[in-house]
């Protein structure tokens, strides 16, 4: 796979995980566009509870064509964007 | 109007608008907590349906809303009996409309023509509120897998996210998918890269962690199914 293609494929992901927190979380376009590598989530955002979270798992299996395991969620997987977007690409080119 | 229907010896309810005779449309929340979140934008879109001339019922399920029945009675079978009864009582229905997994029970009636919007699968709102309790498992100490849920659920039910599930609940949810026959009018937002029917615009309200109510999304909705049913 060619570089261009690769980061291509990789934003695609990207804006699938931006548009799943904006759904879950009721933000506008523009708030999570603003959304860096760095945005904390767990603990910084007051919506994204424990259900909120299960439904943005199951959200980005379906969106994503992916299936998360049990083991695989942990806090460190929602304590920023870029960490939720790697996992996401990880699993996505698995 | 405020309507009812008689079900296993209970009286459901169910809310009545638009013309009182000819068919009417039979409208069908998500199910579970999805229900809850998107109340306000399906009983928008009942008004302004009746506003485009349709007639419309949306009953409460058995174990729903204001129904006097536990949940933990309930099953996708029952759900689908007491649509039967109310079609009886308040119909003739002549179409379906269902959101998220309300399409799961839109074969009740056989195969009248349906829309859906961002129809699901059981087995994906099952997996959420597996997950949810997973969470609480955690924050409470104590290791949960879904596997092992899913044993128990199977055998004794079990309570997920507020939710009592009865035995008979996970095994038909667990495999429900939308029925296949019929005319299916399939209607997804406009960023949504699946397949569609028809696209509106809108967001999926019932995802929201806080409730949320677009009236612009319910008249969107109303136009759609109305414009659908006039052929």
């Amino acid at each position: 796979m060619s570089e261009i293609e690769t980061s291509g494929h990789s934003d695609a992901i990207e804006t699938v995980v931006r548009q799943v927190l904006r759904d879950i979380l009721g933000l506008s376009e523009g708030q999570v566009a603003g959304f860096d590598r760095d945005t904390e989530l767990f603990g910084a955002l007051p919506e994204l509870d424990s259900m909120a979270v299960a439904g943005l798992l199951t959200e980005m299996e379906d969106r994503l064509d992916i299936l998360i395991e049990d083991d695989e969620v942990d806090g460190e997987l929602f304590e920023n964007f870029g960490n939720l977007v790697d996992f996401a690409r990880a699993k996505a080119s698995a | 109007m405020i309507g009812a229907y008689r079900f296993d010896g209970n009286d459901e309810l169910c809310l009545i608008h638009g013309p009182e005779d000819g068919p009417r449309l039979l409208i069908l929340p998500p199910l579970f907590d999805e229900a809850n979140r998107v109340r306000h934008l399906m009983v928008e879109c009942a008004r302004a349906l009746a506003e485009h001339g349709i007639a419309s019922v949306m009953p409460d399920l058995p174990g729903c809303n204001e129904s006097p029945v536990p949940l933990e009675n309930a099953s996708i079978s029952l759900w689908q009996a007491a649509l039967i009864a109310c079609a009886e009582q308040l119909g003739p229905v002549s179409h379906f409309a269902s959101i998220r997994g309300g399409a799961l029970l839109d074969g009740a009636l056989g195969d009248l023509p349906r829309w859906r919007l961002a129809p699901v699968k059981g087995g994906q709102l099952l997996r959420t509120m597996l997950r949810t309790k997973m969470a609480g498992d955690r924050e409470a100490g104590i290791a949960s897998s879904s596997e092992a849920l899913m044993e128990t659920a199977r055998a004794q039910g079990i309570e997920l996210a507020g939710n009592s599930l009865s035995p008979c609940m996970i095994r038909e949810l667990d495999s429900a998918a939308p029925a296949s026959g019929g005319a299916v009018r399939l209607v997804r937002f406009a960023d949504d890269p699946l397949d569609a029917d028809g696209r509106i615009a809108g967001a999926p309200l019932w995802l929201r962690a806080e409730p949320a109510h677009d009236p612009a999304m319910a008249q969107a909705m109303a136009a759609d199914i109305a414009a659908w049913m006039r052929g």
